[in-house]
Order: C-alpha cells, then sequence, then structure tokens
C-alpha cells in the first residue's frame, strides 16, 4: 500500500514546490517593484531575496523520485537469473570483493567453484577482466565466476555525490562518508560501523529500497548469502575499497519491523 | 528532511535576517545585501551538502552564477574607489 502511494506523494510533492515557488517570485515582484520606485533599499532586498529563494525553488530540483515497486520490478529478473546460474554451477562459496581504487569503479566479486590457495586470493588485475568464467590458477579447481557486485552501481552514486574516491578514504572515516552518501542519495542512514580485528560490523536502517532487499532475501537466498543484496554488497564493496583487501560477507541480517539491516564484514589479510 | 529543502530553508533563514540585521543597522546599499545574499548561498550550500548528482549539477550553475553576481558588485566597488 505504501508503495502505491508513492507516486502520487511525489506528485503532490512537485506541485507544492511549484506553488511555493510561484508564490515566492510574486511577493518578491510586489514588494520589490513599488520599493525599487520609492527608494526604500531593505524592503527592495527582501523582494529580491523572495524572488531569489523562489527561483531557486523551482530550478533547483527535490530528489528523484521513482517508485521502489517499480524499481525492485525491474531489477529483480536480472538478479534472479544470478540465483539461477549460482544454483545451477552448484557454487557454495562465498563472493570475494577484489580491492580497486579510482573513483565510480566498482570491486567485482570472484566466486570460486572451491576454496583453494589461488582462489582464496585471486589476482588483483582480476578486477579488470571481461569475463565472467574465469581461473586464477593452474588446477582444474582454481576456477570460479565474476561478477559486477550488485551494489557497484549504488556505490558509483554515492562517490559522485560525495565527490570521492573510497580508495582514499581511512576506514575510520568510511562510516561518517558511507552515512552522509546514503542520506544524500535518501536510500538509508547508517547507524554504526564497527572495525574489530578483521571484521567490520555495520547497522543500517533502510528508508528505501527495503521492499527489494526484503524479497531478495527470500527469493535469492544463495545471491544474497554469498554475494549480497545491493545494499550489502555496496557496503562490502566500499570497505574492500577502503582497506584496499579482499573482502567477504559474513552474514547479513535484516530487522524486517524495523527496517534495519546488520551486516558482518569478513576482511582477509 | 531532504537535502535540498533543508538548503533552501537555511538559505531563506540567512538571508531575511541579514535584511533584518542590516536594515536595523541602517544600510542602504543594495549591493550590500546582494554581496550577502551571494555568500550565504555558498554557506547554506555547503552546510547542506552533500547533494546527489542532478541537484549538484544544477546547484554549480547556480553557484556560478552567483559568483558572477558577487565578483561583478566586487568589481564596481574597486573602480569606484580607484576613479
Amino acid at each position: 500500500m505504501d508503495t502505491n502511494q508513492e507516486p502520487r506523494r511525489a506528485l503532490k510533492r512537485t506541485d507544492s514546490r511549484i506553488a511555493v515557488g510561484l508564490l515566492l517570485i510574486v511577493v518578491g515582484a510586489v514588494l520589490g517593484i513599488p520599493s525599487y520606485m520609492m527608494g526604500i533599499v531593505p524592503m527592495l532586498a527582501l523582494g529580491l531575496a523572495s524572488s531569489l529563494i523562489g527561483i531557486m525553488v523551482l530550478y533547483l530540483p527535490g530528489s528523484a523520485s521513482v517508485s521502489t515497486s517499480v524499481l525492485t520490478d525491474s531489477a529483480l529478473p536480472s538478479l534472479l537469473n544470478i540465483e539461477k546460474l549460482l544454483q545451477d554451477l552448484d557454487l557454495d562459496e562465498r563472493g570475494i570483493y577484489i580491492p580497486v581504487a579510482g573513483p565510480g569503479i566498482a570491486p567485482r566479486v570472484f566466486v570460486p567453484l572451491a576454496l583453494t590457495p589461488s582462489t582464496k586470493r585471486p589476482p588483483l588485475g582480476l578486477a579488470h577482466s571481461r569475463r565472467i568464467f574465469v581461473t586464477v590458477g593452474k588446477n582444474p579447481e582454481d576456477r570460479g565466476i565474476l561478477l559486477d557486485a550488485p551494489g557497484s552501481g549504488i556505490l558509483s552514486d554515492l562517490e559522485r555525490s560525495l565527490h570521492l574516491d573510497f580508495a582514499r578514504v581511512p576506514l575510520s572515516d568510511l562510516g561518517s562518508e558511507l552515512d552522509s552518501g546514503f542520506r544524500a542519495l535518501g536510500i538509508a542512514k547508517l547507524t554504526s560501523l564497527v572495525h574489530q580485528d578483521a571484521s567490520v560490523r555495520i547497522e543500517m536502517e533502510l528508508t528505501k529500497l527495503f521492499d527489494l532487499e526484503a524479497k531478495l532475501m527470500s527469493l535469492t537466498p544463495r545471491l544474497s548469502e554469498h554475494v549480497g543484496t545491493p545494499i550489502v554488497s555496496t557496503l562490502a564493496a566500499a570497505t574492500s575499497k577502503a582497506t584496499a583487501k579482499y573482502v567477504k560477507i559474513g552474514s547479513a541480517v535484516f530487522d524486517l519491523p524495523r527496517k534495519k539491516v546488520n551486516v558482518t564484514l569478513q576482511i582477509l589479510a | 528532511m531532504e537535502k535540498m529543502d533543508l538548503f533552501l530553508i537555511l538559505y531563506a533563514t540567512l538571508a531575511f535576517s541579514t535584511i533584518f540585521v542590516l536594515s536595523l543597522l541602517g544600510e542602504d546599499g543594495l549591493d550590500v545585501y546582494v554581496a550577502l545574499f551571494a555568500i550565504e548561498f555558498f554557506i547554506a550550500s555547503e552546510l547542506a551538502s552533500p547533494f546527489s548528482a542532478p541537484q549538484y549539477r544544477r546547484k554549480t550553475i547556480a553557484e556560478m552564477v552567483m559568483l558572477l553576481i558577487f565578483a561583478g558588485i566586487v568589481v564596481e566597488r574597486i573602480i569606484q574607489i580607484l576613479g
């Protein structure tokens, strides 16, 4: 019910923005023009400020609001395909996020066929490979699949809105930067990030995309557990960039009533 | 609250407070008001940042306009002093 009302609410919000903007411009003109003629500078400034703010209300956009149900419906089939791929290949190992650097570049996820010394630490150059099925060693079992992280798009959006490269962010600042970024995108609030030894525990409260995340948890268990849902994957990818180390998802627990998610990530030495 | 709404409320508060204070001080130069509006625009935008990519693009254009207005006022004042 909430998702059906969302587009209507967004439309109403746009209408009220236009009304407020026009009202401020008209009030500004009504105050400013007579004040200019009479030479009353403070009143003229008041009219000018009012018109200026009115123009800004009209010109500067509110956050783009696409219905989350549309987003969920469009993203779900492609993620279901990855789930089927993981099932068909019977991949039971957790995906390893390969660290990369550079703004807008997201780590890729290597899901090994089996854990071997070679697949535990896939080569860093793999992050730039265009192949899906890759071999990282000499033995036949040193193989796996290489996927774009489901959260790579969100990660790029975060970096774009924060104007930074997570590879240059120290782990101590990662929590505050992620919180600012997620808030700017209007999808979540990061409540805590605790780094202890080789693990990072992150708690988040989702304001959007919760439907998608909840659906993925039930419809794509293997993908959610081994590679991560888009939000969880974003956190793993950001952590991998910030630490410049391989990262695995330890656990991701969704608290449905409170729309919270607790993620534990493992940093691989 | 949305970032852009926060920015607009902050900017409106700063601009209207400026008018109130300057009118109490008896300031009669419109350029002083406008120069402060321009500076306050940058202050509000920094306090409310970060913005999403489309908002940031539009805000950058508005910032350029504000900077031009501010530069125009400064140049005019310099010419006045030199002349």
